[in-house]
């Protein structure tokens, strides 16, 4: 401790009070909560009696694992997950490469993609919940110019999920699109004037240029999306509130009609908890990897006089 | 760096545990001791209470009518009681109830809370509503119709007193039905059954013009309107008496005739299943029927001639024509938040609001049939055949005095309700519920569902 | 040169394609606002019935005459705003300081804070309710404002970008003389604008659409923002479409605004260099 040198001294003070705003209140307002989330998910609380509490170990956790319908929402989140991330980020790059450049009308439909953003989640889906309607909905007003059947979209059991994953995708595409526009204004432009000068032509550019230069904001676009995808629960609960047949209920969904809905909230808070440290694992088992993949390489380079 | 987030994570536990021990108190009432006022008896105190109350805002007449009743209640007893109102949005996905739970879980609720009637058993069994039997004398909820009595009744306690009352009846259209040349049961014996119903509704689906024109419009509140509406449709019950179980009578073989009979209105055309709650209230009306709430006859007749010519008849009945009708409104209760010093007043709020005078009053400006028998006598338009609207009103008396029939009493009403109501949904409007075998299926998940659910609900 | 002009002719035919799909939305609410009352959902059986017949006010004046919409649209703007500036301050520095100052302690947080990513709202929302009513807050604006000010999604945000600033650019500041804050306000700030502008526009979306959380913590009609004071125009019966449709849209052109107004700053480009590695 005394080997540290007051340069290091000063730099950690003026860390730390760059960080104070941040913990007082991430601490208030974030740990405290979630402590108090771990504490109840070994417990009974049930909302309406809190004096009756009592702590009950693991009780929760057992209950879980025999629980169909959390299993039921844990297949349907991963779903989501798998098919909005990559459609998403996918959509919102090509988006914000498409109005990057300094056009003449670009900021109209810098708008246009952004419009559902703006309109937020509950309208868009209180919309779509009108759009994908049997009978009078727009989707199946349009299939039918094609003599396409009505298709039950929200209302059937096979489609329901794929219907709230396709407007996740649309709607929240221009979230990321403004991050992605954020990250692109930090691409130096002397790199593309060099690139003019070679005669390379627009893809080459985007290839060579373009994409390396965001990859940071680009890995950032993924982490959230993906954060933001396993949280996926507004949606559910103003199109469908988890139905047909809980075909749509997702983690989240289910934490709240449990710990909420029914008052429940040391099986919600279990739930919640068993969430986070799925997620946990997983990071760290990232890390972990990681870290095996640099301890490897430096075996290599120690060995093998490095490549 | 580690010693810090060693002080972090005392301090959230500290703070954590802190909150946690400060939700406890709140006491119930022991039983037996009569601590209220004797018939007659003026409320007297040395200093001022103040009582909050809580409700969700209605419509127009409703808000009317509590803000003049309040603020003459607040007159009577000035320098006594002072009661403070706070309105809360209704909205849907039971908002209401969530801020309940939540007020609940923090020791904030109100001293005097309205709640809908089927819920006083779990709030009677958590303990959110006191017994109000020893503030209310005895022979009080005489007057009071005797199924208002029982669902204001958990455990041979009484826990809340109604104002008003609701119940289910079929709306129509006259114009349409008159053009059809269709006659509308004016009789109780005459109600017409639910295959009755259906053959009407589907008669009267045809299209007008360019506008759809179809029977029965069904759609209402999302969380619990369909189970509350379609309960009688399960003859045999949906739930066990004790109020624990569903299986075996939410998808008994009566349940399933009933979800069968269901999905063909919407097959049959009779029903349209994207309907929505306006359908049969619009200026230009999709719907020539509708089976709605009491509640809504304030708003009908707000709309005046906006709306269609409308006439109301029995709710269906039962192939041997019996009629239950679905019954039962919102009551006022004491929650265990109010300290004991404050009850008396509380109690003495209660009653104000459900005396004769009141419930008179209320009845009139909302519409609403009252909670007091004697009422039906000596109101005009339910005892008077002359009145205006005797026409409207005959048949909902008729229908509360001699067939209610309340929504089921269990703790696990708010599931209950929930997972009935999506059932109900899925198998009108869902693609995957076309056979008997496929609603079989989807009442059983609904409830095994219900029955884990009030499994996890402690009774105390 | 052709050639040139044909991309040009393509860029526009996507990007209207596009954008048209997504504006569609926003166009069909704004249409509805301006539909004669009581159009019902269940009469639509062409896409032409989804076009008024004659377009109408009454709609949008009823929003302001049945609620004062006033009061609410000045109410929410105060949770936005108070909201935003809070979130810039707090994760901005905080941000700053994960990216651009080695203390002791650095890596830990920055993980901590990706982790912490996860923590779904509804998981927490009764225990964050009895922190807030513990402090006394609740029913008031702080309920609302206090809570957001720390996000682990924006303190994750800013780092990212800040590691972007160029570290010549704050060693130079330093020799001059400025103390750490003064750099961070004078020189990281200034050249992290797009940043700024993109959690102003995210966060004071988020603020401006909240239902939830200010439904459990504003009990007062006189604290309601407008999302939860327009709640009464789809909850009330008979259930009005146009007027539905009419509130809606009132409630999302503010934000359209502040989104015009905030949106050239992409296009300014401001000259920052690229973003390093994660």
């Amino acid at each position: 401790m005394n080997k540290v040198s007051a340069r290091q001294k000063r730099i950690n003070f003026t860390g730390w009070m760059f960080m104070l705003p941040a913990l007082v209140f991430g601490t208030v307002f974030l740990i405290v909560p979630i402590v108090m989330c771990f504490v109840f998910s070994f417990t009974d609380f049930y909302m309406l009696r809190p004096e009756s509490t009592l702590f009950v170990g693991f009780e929760n956790y057992v209950d879980l694992f025999s629980d169909a319908i959390f299993g039921k929402a844990i297949t349907n989140t991963l779903l989501f997950v798998v098919v909005v991330v990559p459609l998403q980020c996918l959509l919102a790059l090509v988006l914000a490469l498409l109005v990057n450049k300094r056009w003449r009308g670009c900021g109209v439909f810098k708008l246009a993609y952004f419009a559902p953003v703006i309109t937020s989640m509950t309208v868009v889906a209180l919309l779509f919940q009108i759009f994908y309607q049997r009978d009078g909905g727009i989707f199946n007003l349009l299939l039918s110019l094609f003599g396409v059947e009505a298709q039950g979209f929200l209302q059937d059991e096979g489609q329901a999920m794929l219907c709230i994953c396709f407007m996740s995708v649309w709607q929240g595409a221009g979230y990321q699109m403004i991050i992605f526009l954020a990250g692109l204004q930090g691409v130096s432009r002397e790199l593309y004037e060099a690139a003019d000068i070679d005669a390379a032509n627009a893809w080459d550019k985007l290839v060579h240029i373009t994409l390396p230069s965001i990859a940071p904001v680009t890995g950032f676009v993924v982490i959230i999306t993906l954060v933001g995808a396993f949280k996926v629960f507004t949606q559910v609960q103003i199109m469908t509130n988890g139905g047909p047949n809980n075909s749509t209920i997702t983690v989240v969904y289910y934490i709240f009609q449990k710990g909420m809905s029914e008052q429940l909230v040391g099986y919600g808070s279990a739930i919640s908890m068993l969430f986070t440290l799925v997620f946990v694992a997983a990071s760290l088992l990232r890390g972990g990897a990681a870290k095996g993949v640099g301890l490897y390489r430096r075996y290599r380079e120690r060995v093998l006089g490095g490549y | 760096m580690k010693k810090f987030l060693a002080v972090i994570c005392a301090l959230a536990l500290g703070a954590g545990c802190m909150l946690f021990a400060a939700c406890g108190g709140g006491s119930t009432a022991g039983s037996g001791e009569f601590l209220g006022l004797e018939e007659g008896e003026e409320f007297v105190t040395d200093e001022e209470i103040a009582l909050t109350f809580t409700r969700p805002t209605g419509n127009d007449a409703q808000e009317a009518w509590w803000s003049e009743t309040i603020a003459a209640f607040n007159e009577k007893y000035e320098g006594r009681i002072r009661v403070s109102e706070t309105t809360v949005t209704r909205g849907n996905s039971r908002e209401y109830e969530q801020r309940i739970s939540i007020w609940a879980a923090s020791d904030s609720l109100p001293d005097v809370l309205y709640v809908d009637g089927p819920f006083i058993s779990n709030y009677a069994n958590s303990g959110v509503l006191i017994p109000i039997d020893n503030y209310i004398y005895e022979g009080y909820t005489d007057g009071f119709l005797e199924y208002v009595n029982e669902q204001n009744t958990y455990n041979d306690r009484l826990y809340a007193l109604s104002i008003v009352d609701s119940t289910v009846v079929l709306f129509y259209n006259k114009d349409v039905l008159a053009d059809e040349n269709v006659t509308v049961p004016t009789e109780l014996e005459g109600a017409w059954t639910w295959d009755e119903l259906k053959t009407t509704a589907e008669e009267l689906t045809a299209r007008v013009g360019s506008r759809k024109r179809y029977g029965l419009q069904i759609a209402g509140d999302a969380g619990e309107w369909l189970s509350y509406v379609f309960t009688p449709l399960w003859e045999e019950g949906v739930i066990s008496s004790d109020g624990l179980t569903t299986t075996g009578y939410l998808n008994g073989d009566a349940g399933i005739d009933a979800g069968v009979y269901l999905r063909s209105l919407v097959d049959d055309g009779a029903v349209y299943a994207s309907a929505t709650s306006s359908d049969f209230s619009a200026e230009s009306p999709a719907a020539s029927m509708a089976l709605m709430g009491t509640q809504n006859i304030s708003e009908f007749f707000e709309l005046g001639d906006e709306m269609c010519d409308w006439g109301v008849t029995f709710y269906p009945a039962s192939e041997d024509g019996s009629i239950s009708a679905p019954c039962g409104g919102w009551t006022l209760g004491i929650t265990n938040d109010c300290s004991e010093g404050k009850r008396v007043a509380a109690s003495e709020f209660i009653k104000y609001l459900t005396s004769a005078e009141s419930c008179e009053s209320c009845a009139r400006a909302t519409s609403s049939p009252p909670s007091r028998t004697a009422l039906y006598d000596t109101m005009p338009e339910y005892s008077d055949p002359s009145n205006e609207y005797y026409e409207i009103f005959s048949i909902i008396k008729e229908q509360i005095v001699t067939c209610a029939q309340l929504r089921p009493k269990t703790v696990g009403y708010e599931v209950f309700s929930t997972e009935m109501s999506k059932a109900i949904k899925d198998i009108l409007t869902s693609s995957n519920y076309g056979s008997r075998d496929s609603i079989r299926t989807r009442l059983t998940t609904a409830a095994t569902t219900i029955d884990a659910s009030i499994e996890q609900i402690k009774i105390y | 040169m052709v050639r040139k002009r044909v991309t040009k002719i393509l860029l526009y035919v996507l990007n209207t394609a596009l954008g048209l799909l997504f504006l569609f939305p926003l166009l069909f609410m704004f249409v509805s606002a301006f539909n004669p009352a009581r159009t019902l959902p269940s009469q639509i059986t062409s896409l032409g019935d989804f076009l008024p017949a004659y377009f109408t006010f009454d709609n949008i004046v009823s929003v302001f005459t049945r609620i004062p919409m006033l009061r609410y649209f000045a109410n929410t703007l105060l949770y936005a705003l108070g909201t935003v500036v809070g979130v810039l301050i707090v994760n901005g520095m905080a941000g700053y300081a994960l990216a651009k100052i080695n203390f002791r302690g650095n890596r830990v947080i920055y993980n901590f804070i990706v982790i912490m990513l996860i923590i779904p709202f509804e998981g927490i929302t009764l225990a964050l309710y009895l922190v807030v009513r513990t402090l006394g807050l609740l029913d008031t604006p702080l309920a609302v404002i206090l809570p957001s000010f720390f996000s682990c999604f924006y303190v994750f945000m800013f780092r990212q970008f800040f590691l972007g600033v160029p570290n010549a650019l704050i060693e130079a500041a330093e020799i001059d003389g400025a103390s750490p804050f003064g750099t961070y306000i004078k020189i990281v700030v200034p050249t992290a604008v797009p940043v700024f502008i993109t959690v102003f526009i995210l966060e004071f979306i988020g603020k401006w659409g909240d239902y939830y959380w200010p439904m459990l913590t504003l009990t007062s009609e006189g604290w309601y923002n407008v999302q939860l004071a327009i709640k009464e125009f789809s909850t009330a019966s008979p259930y009005h479409w146009g007027t539905v449709m009419a509130s809606l849209a009132v409630v999302t052109v503010p934000v359209l605004v502040v989104f015009l107004c905030l949106q050239r700053y992409y296009i300014e480009g401001i000259a920052t260099q690229g973003i390093k590695d994660m």
